[in-house]
């Protein structure tokens, strides 16, 4: 093969990626040794290592022009044992940025410019969204919670609340766990009618702005409904995406400041104050293991000083007692991702992700847990629905979330017969709100 | 007190540097406060089974040194006291000593000070992809040598069996940034893991290393004979370590520079950690207003290597940079030195014996200035008609100093100097008598004359090899490092700077046979030059070629400023080194980039070869005083460690570029420690 030419002018890395101090890569290989895209198939050749080698030498299209930072995860193990602190997560996810945005793999760019629209990744209009609220929170009544419904754009709550599309659009029983909570907690919470959606996709396509989009909406939301605080959501994406986005937006306007909760905080604090009480002898007889989810671990404490790993683990031995929690190596901060991060349960690279997570799974089968717990609706999906796919038999463990968890295990307190009538009246008037609305809107 | 009695001269610290200059000093008629904050003297090679630049046992050498400064009448040792402060000037120091863990203060009164306290590792507990205190089979660097000096030998702490394998990773705790910033390299470390992996012969051998230095004296030669058994060198760092099968041993994995993933299995892991400054050092230097570097090093000066920015205060050993033991040693002696002259210099002892220093070099200038200053008598030869040596014919910037002004105010200070008598245009010839009361015959330009002398320092320098490699001679393009700062220095607009130059490191050093040592001073150098082309121009293309920057200590931030200014690196293997050669008119350098895996060639204005420095005059000298050399030419001391510039003859001592390859403030150091060496030797015989 003729040698490399390297011209004189040789192109220098590009300004956002030299503020990021790729240069000073000593080619050590650390980040390399952790990643799971080496050994995966149909990567070879790939690696940070490699990657920010090419970057360094201003050859960053090369890398932009492979699947390798779409297939990368975002896991953030590389930066986690970077010598020189490279941010190699925000390298790669600048190298998506870079891409043209015909050519952002699968969905994810039309999920863009959908929740750029339409409030949502997924385009479901406001009737069908109150209308699967009305549905799933009626069933809920009925079941176990009498007097539930989904407040709506109630102002002056104390807690807003965003939701998971893909619950709103079809996993519905998902919506319920966290219903259930606030019901016992008699929490006074609201969901937003419009922009409602937790995720952030602009994370995951690389582009810094739309993230920047979607914060502020959720910052308009705050003060428009006059909430008290924002509980910041789930999804690895959403919580992540979520504190990134209001980071800047308050760094841009100091006045933008706003209160907001992580859930783990938030479970914590009902469970210790005693406002939803727990009963874990329903969950013995089974060990139970914590995922670390990056965003919420990792990648938080790099970029805000705390990763939630305490939290979380807090909760689970107060859900099943601690005798029946068992642990995975490594976890933590230097845990393995499920796969699935950095947009890769909606993108097209299933085999590269499943092959990604199976380090995953070797922990799991390692750890023989009978109920892993996690605490991102990517990890779930991953661990619950492509895992054991593409590494049949080898898969034994359920999945929960840590909010179903906590529901399953919280002894139910029902609302007494005024309560009931209250919130009865409080949802009428709401329906009758929004009849009008749409009516008048369509 | 007598207040004509000069106050004692304070040593804090009772490691080898504090050990050498407690004996020094009282050896020259000092009296002296040693102060230990530890149970025993000895220091951190207390610690060690065998010695990085040796690989032989210290032990009992150590424990004779110990021996002999505790019944030395001029040194009172302090056990268990700690220098907490101090406050003063020269003459009339109150040293702060107190008890750690007690409340108790003492003043002590002092002339001068010595910081000698050391450093402690790195512990490497907070990085928990090393699961260092989880995993039993995980240890560090000290362990180890802990284990080899005891009875039971190196065993893997799971089950006390015999390691059959055995992976070291290098830099725990140095050059990192994150998460723990420690920036520097730590200097010693390959050289221990090199030692300790020949001291494992039964067991597979792997060094992870980012690059394997081998600065240390002796390490290159250990690390040829430890391939050659078998040691494989990774340039990788694992990520994850767990335990073993069973909990025995230790699992990693790790991609290869080939981007291949693969799964070792050992049964021991040692993690090579680094040094830095203990919080109570830190505190000291902070209450006491020593001023450090960016790092927390105590700061010194090139052509000051063992002042501080107190006069009157000296510092010694590592808590003034990561530095191997013999440097420490060197240090001990030049601060001793230092703190003698400081403490009151004497003038016109009567009787003592001219000192003879050969040499007119940075290392010769510096031995006859410091030798003066305590009033001794002073001939200084020189070969050639100037003083001056390499910094006046290549003048370089070291550590943000202008060499040749300094080597040329050096000079002319010596010219000045009522005790020395400078000889220029002057050759040692012949000499007679013996150790103490020699008498040399000159070859001068007035004709033949003789030198009674008691002591001599050898300082004969050194210069470039000019290996037939790379085009060297045969275009004018392709020059040696030295040449190419000479050619900058005479073309020094930004416009002249180069559009393109390829630095090829370890030109004819590093070799199986030959000139089997790293030359030390030369990837320094290269880097310095490389940030300084990208400075002048920064749309420049500049290249390195290497096997391993060897940017050891402090320098760690020249390669890090490097990287960051875009000069760009490829590691070479031996095997298959860069090609240099002419293609039409251009001249093309074609080599290999072991992680793209893909061939690279660049079309430089200059090649720039980085040749090792050989020593000059040498075998002349040692033929005259019946000196031995080592394989490469230059003198050997009697020890690397514990005499560093004694040669093996009494009365003579060396120092500088004839002992071997070296930076300019470590050739200052060993010139300064030379002369106190040779004082301790004329003291003892008037």
């Amino acid at each position: 093969m003729e040698p490399l030419e390297l011209a004189v002018a040789s192109p220098e890395p590009r300004d956002r990626l030299q503020a990021l101090d790729v240069r000073s890569c000593l080619g050590c290989g650390a980040c390399a040794s952790g990643c799971p895209i080496p050994g995966t198939p149909g990567m070879e050749g790939f690696d940070p290592r490699v990657a920010v080698r090419l970057i360094a030498m201003g050859r960053e299209a090369e890398v932009a022009a492979s699947p390798f930072p779409w297939v990368c995860t975002s896991c953030g193990r590389c930066s986690h044992v970077c010598p020189m602190g490279i941010d190699l997560t925000a390298v790669f996810s600048l190298l998506r940025g870079l891409v043209p945005r015909s050519k952002v793999p699968g969905t994810l760019e039309k999920g863009v410019a959908s929740v750029l629209e339409t409030g949502n990744t997924l385009a479901i209009p406001l009737e069908d969204f109150l209308d699967t609220l009305s549905d799933i929170g009626g069933e809920l009544a009925e079941e176990e919670c009498p007097g539930f419904y989904v407040p709506v754009d109630s102002p002056g709550a104390d807690l807003l609340v965003f939701l998971n599309s893909k619950e709103v659009f079809g996993d519905f029983d998902d919506l319920k766990w966290w219903w259930r909570i606030f019901y016992n907690a008699r929490e006074r919470w609201t969901v937003p009618s419009r922009n409602w959606e937790a995720e952030d996709w602009g994370l995951f396509t690389g582009n810094p702005d739309v993230s920047l989009v979607l914060a502020r909406r959720k910052l308009d939301l705050m003060r428009s409904l006059g909430a008290a605080r924002l509980l910041i959501p789930d999804c690895g994406g959403g919580s992540y995406g979520c504190r990134m986005g209001l980071k800047t937006c308050a760094l841009e306007d100091p006045s933008r400041q706003v209160d907001s909760l992580y859930f783990y905080d938030y479970l914590l604090g009902l469970i210790d104050s005693g406002r939803i009480r727990l009963d874990p002898a329903r969950n013995a007889g089974r060990t139970y293991v914590w995922h670390d989810a990056c965003k919420h671990g990792r990648e938080l404490e790099r970029h805000f000083g705390k990763g939630y790993y305490d939290e979380p683990r807090a909760i689970l031995t107060a859900c099943v007692g601690p005798d029946n929690v068992v642990a995975m190596a490594p976890d933590r901060a230097n845990n393995y991702c499920c796969g699935a991060g950095g947009g890769n349960w909606p993108m097209p690279f299933e085999k590269e992700s499943a092959a990604h997570g199976r380090f995953k799974v070797a922990q799991l089968e390692a750890c023989r847990a009978d109920v892993v717990v996690v605490g991102c609706a990517n990890c779930r999906d991953q661990l619950q629905k492509r895992l054991p796919r593409f590494f049949p038999g080898r898969c034994n463990y359920e999945v929960k979330y840590l909010w179903q968890l906590v529901a399953e295990t919280m002894i139910a307190t029902p609302w007494t017969p005024a309560e009931i009538a209250a919130a009865k009246e409080r949802s009428r008037l709401q329906n009758q709100h929004f009849e009008a609305e749409l009516d008048g809107g369509f | 007190m007598d207040a004509s009695q000069p106050l004692p001269i304070l040593v804090a610290g009772g490691g080898m540097a504090g050990l050498r200059a407690a004996l020094d000093l009282a050896a020259a008629g000092g009296s002296v406060v040693l102060v230990e904050a530890g149970t025993r003297l000895g220091g951190s090679l207390s610690h060690v089974a065998t010695l990085a630049q040796t690989g032989r046992p210290i032990r009992d050498e150590l424990d004779a040194l110990v021996a002999d400064v505790l019944e030395n009448p001029g040194i009172t040792v302090r056990l268990g006291q700690r220098l907490e402060s101090f406050a003063g000037q020269p003459g009339e120091f109150r040293a702060v000593l107190g008890r750690p863990g007690e409340q108790g203060r003492e003043e002590v009164a002092a002339s001068c000070l010595i910081l000698a306290m050391g450093s402690v590792p790195f512990h490497p507990g907070g990085l928990d992809f090393l699961g260092h205190g989880l995993i039993p089979d995980v240890v560090t660097s000290l362990d180890v040598e802990a284990m080899a000096a005891g009875a039971g030998g190196i065993v893997r702490p799971s089950d006390g069996g015999r390691p059959l394998s055995v992976a070291f990773i290098q830099c725990v705790g140095s050059r990192m940034l994150a998460p723990v910033e420690r920036p520097v390299c730590c200097a010693a470390c390959c050289a221990v893991s090199v030692r300790q992996a020949l001291a494992m012969p039964q067991a597979r051998r792997t060094i992870c290393a980012i690059d394997l230095r081998t600065h240390v004296p002796g390490t290159q030669e250990a690390l040829n004979q430890a391939e050659s058994e078998g040691l494989a060198v990774r340039y990788v760092r694992p990520h994850t370590l767990e335990s073993g099968p069973d909990g025995r041993g230790v699992s990693f994995r790790f991609v290869d520079t080939q981007g291949l993933e693969c799964r070792e299995t050992v049964d021991l892991v040692v993690l090579a950690v680094g040094v830095g400054l203990s919080a109570a050092t830190r505190a000291m230097l902070e209450a006491s207003g020593v001023a450090t570097g960016r790092h927390g090093f105590v700061a010194t000066q090139p052509f000051a290597p063992v002042a501080t920015s107190r006069p009157g205060v000296f510092a010694a050993g590592t808590l003034r940079g990561p530095a191997e033991a013999s440097l420490a040693v060197v240090q001990g002696s030049a601060a001793a030195r230092e703190a003698l002259a400081a403490a009151g210099p004497k003038t016109g002892q009567a009787g003592v014996k001219t000192a003879l220093v050969v040499g007119g070099g940075t290392a010769g200038l510096a031995c006859a200035l410091s030798l003066a200053r305590c009033g001794l008598p002073v001939a200084l030869v020189e070969a050639t008609d100037r003083l001056g040596g390499n910094p006046r014919k290549h003048p370089t910037v070291w550590k943000g100093q202008e060499t040749r002004q300094a080597v040329a105010a050096m000079a002319q200070a010596a010219l000045d100097h009522a005790s020395i008598t400078v000889l220029t245009g002057t050759r040692l010839v012949g000499l007679s008598g013996q150790p103490g009361l020699w008498t040399g015959s000159l070859d001068t330009p007035q004709g033949r004359c003789d030198l009674a002398f008691g002591a001599a320092v050898l300082a004969l320098g050194g210069n470039e090899a000019r290996p037939d490699e790379y085009l060297l001679g045969r275009d004018p393009r392709v020059m040696t490092q030295l040449e190419f700062e000479n050619w900058r220095r005479s073309h020094p607009a930004p416009e002249d700077a180069p559009q393109s130059v390829v630095f090829i490191q370890c030109v004819g050093s590093r070799q199986r046979h030959g000139y089997t040592a790293c030359a030390r001073v030369c990837c320094s150098q290269a880097l310095c030059a490389a940030v300084d082309v990208k400075k002048s121009r920064p749309d420049a293309q500049v290249a390195v070629f290497y096997r391993d920057i060897t940017a050891y200590g402090e320098a760690e931030d020249i390669y890090t400023e490097a990287r960051r200014l875009g000069v760009l690196f490829f590691r070479y293997d031996p095997l298959c080194p860069p090609r240099v050669e002419r293609l039409g008119t251009d001249l093309a350098v074609t080599g290999e980039d072991s992680l793209l895996g893909r061939a690279v060639r660049l079309r430089p204005d200059r090649v720039v070869l980085a040749v090792p420095l050989v020593p000059t005059g040498v075998a002349e000298m040692a033929a005259l005083f019946a000196l031995p050399t080592d394989g490469l030419g230059f003198l050997s001391p009697v020890h690397p460690v514990l005499y560093p510039v004694d040669l093996p003859r009494p009365g003579l001592f060396a120092a500088g570029l004839c002992l071997g390859p070296k930076p300019l403030d470590e050739s200052v150091a060993e010139a300064q420690a030379a002369a106190m060496r040779a004082a301790v030797f004329l003291a003892g015989r008037t």
